[in-house]
């Protein structure tokens, strides 16, 4: 597969960093190379026509869908169903870090 | 009373006789599934006891269900060790519309983690293999599903289909499998991966059987509000229905595939015509730019749909991310980010419109479309590694159907020179799953799909 776009290593630090991935040093060429080739391989999209096209949102065209008031408490979790799979919880609460 | 390979639709009218018990159909596919899992791995969990008080359509049918629907009160791993221990808190519409027509979960099968795949190599619990090849994938990513139909582990399965996951691994074990119409059937409650993609579909031995699996799934759900309220047929009564339908082949689908897979679908397209149906060339997109909008919008909703695992309100923490996870959160984390997301996402789903208006165009001249479903046949373990890119290029195939939201079914059309089977794919206008059942009904009629689902289960007799 030609490749045409290059990451960088700092390129895969800040995207990890984004989204809050743990990676090792030892895998950081790796996704250089995988994920290069991935968005060299896409680039075909620019062999198209685009300029007159509207972005698609929905496939099948849906719109306007609304939620009846009064219907969702069907699915409500109690507090001990909600909190049943979490790792750490005092009080009934999720703990989360300091944040201030 | 033998009940082996009986499809659903057998085993129905086998209760309702009052030939067989629930209890012992469940004792049976209990004992069968826990036995062929040591070679197969298609279960990440086996239930030890039917368990559901419902009385339906479905009463003492057990059915194995893909392990990323919640079902609650059943560990539900999507694979992955990020949700190693995770015991849902509430049960997914398909799997609460089943259990409401009284049908009992045999098992949660085995996939790729979080569907991302077609091999189910990247499952944190160990690889399935292939029923007809234990030195080869499945497919997938719903490989588990297929090769628990294909070995007679259970009557039929659910599978989940983001860009192929239940058409490819139907194709490579030999069965009947549906992608649905997005919006068709709700993803409720199916752990979520490309969510402008997801269809939740029946894997079956028989298109009866997916029919009827399909009527039960199907319909507007107040809690997905993608679902869509257009009016579910009667697709028992669609699918035997006498039709002459106009079938358009797209040459563009044929290119790269091997040529026993040609071959055998040539010699399909024979028998359709032979049938009485009308076959003309159609022109289509080619299917490349598809993998690419395919790949660019799947990977931005995989980094947002599993951003939401943080590990501190449910599941392990990130660190238990697998790699290929990782790759494609990060892929879409970078097409998502600052200064790219008119370069990518916009330009994608600006594609996408495209290719659903050449599909909406072709089907005001044809009721139905057919392709070969795969490049290849079932490949050997480790082939993996040979192929970058894997996953887009064994659903090539398949991610045009899945970009544009249209439904389309694989079924078996013969065997290659490896003795591995071979699929086709039908598909169909949107909401228009009617005129599949209808054509593969018909091929089922006449040709049995060439015995290739006999032959699957007579191994594991």
């Amino acid at each position: 597969m030609s490749k045409t776009v290059d990451l960088t290593k700092e390129d895969i630090l800040h995207i990890a960093k984004l989204a809050n991935l743990p990676i090792s040093e030892n895998d950081i060429e790796k996704y250089q190379k995988d994920l290069s080739e991935t968005i060299s391989y896409v680039e075909n999209l620019d062999e198209l026509d685009i300029s007159k096209t509207k972005a698609s949102s929905h496939t099948t065209d849906l719109q306007n869908v609304y939620f009846e008031d009064g219907t969702e408490e069907t699915r409500k979790l109690t507090q001990k169903q909600a909190t049943q799979n979490a790792k750490n919880i005092k009080n009934g609460q999720f703990v989360v870090k300091r944040l201030i | 009373m033998d009940l082996f390979g009986k499809t659903i639709t057998e085993l129905q009218a086998l209760i309702k006789d009052k030939k067989v018990s629930s209890s012992e159909i469940w004792k049976y596919f209990a004992q069968r599934s826990k036995k062929i899992n040591h070679d197969i791995n298609a279960f990440v969990t086996l239930l030890d006891n039917p368990s559901n008080a419902n009385v339906g359509e479905l009463s003492g049918i057990p059915l194995a269900v893909k392990d990323n629907y919640c079902t609650k009160g059943v560990r539900t791993t999507a694979s992955s060790k990020v949700l190693d221990d995770f015991i849902p808190p509430y049960e997914s519409t398909v799997t609460s519309k089943l259990k409401l027509a009284g049908y009992e979960l045999l098992g949660k099968t085995n996939m790729d983690a979080w569907a991302h795949g077609a091999s189910t190599e990247t499952s944190d619990y160990g690889l399935t293999k292939n029923p007809w090849d234990l030195g080869r994938y499945p497919g997938g990513s719903s490989g588990g599903s297929a090769a628990a139909v294909a070995a007679y582990m259970a009557p039929g399965a659910i599978g989940s289909d983001t860009g192929g996951s239940i058409r490819h691994p139907s194709a490579w074990c030999g069965i009947v499998g549906l992608k649905p119409t997005y919006g068709r059937v709700s993803r409720y409650g199916v752990i979520a991966m490309g969510s402008s993609f997801d269809c939740p579909g029946p894997m079956t031995q028989s298109v009866e059987d997916n029919a009827m699996l399909l009527q039960i799934m199907a319909g507007k759900d107040q809690y997905d509000a993608t679902s869509s309220s257009d009016a579910v047929p009667d697709y028992r009564s669609e699918m035997k229905k006498k039709r002459k339908l106009k079938i358009g082949i797209a040459r563009e689908y044929l290119k790269g595939v091997e040529s026993d897979i040609q071959t055998a679908f040539e010699n399909m397209v024979e028998v359709i015509k032979k049938m009485g149906h009308e076959v003309v060339d159609v022109s289509l997109m080619s299917p490349e730019y598809s993998i690419s909008v395919y790949t660019i919008t799947q990977r931005a909703e995989v980094s947002s749909n599993l951003g939401r695992y943080d590990g501190i309100r449910y599941a392990n923490n990130r660190a238990y991310f697998g790699q290929e996870a990782k790759r494609r959160i990060m892929l879409g984390t970078y097409t998502l980010s600052h200064g790219y997301y008119d370069a990518f996402y916009k330009k994608a789903q600006k594609v996408r419109t495209l290719i659903k208006d050449n599909f909406k165009k072709t089907f005001e001249d044809v009721d139905l479309i057919i392709g070969p479903n795969t490049p290849v046949t079932a490949l050997k373990v480790g082939e993996f590694e040979k192929y970058p890119f894997f996953g887009e290029l064994m659903d090539q195939l398949n991610e045009p159907a899945s970009a544009a939201g249209i439904p389309a079914m694989s079924i078996p059309i013969g065997l290659d020179s490896r003795n591995l089977p071979i699929g086709m794919q039908i598909m169909g206008n949107y909401f228009d799953e009617s005129s599949i059942f209808n054509l593969a009904y018909q091929i089922e009629q006449e040709t049995n799909f060439f015995d290739v689902i006999k032959k699957g289960k007579e191994k594991y007799k």
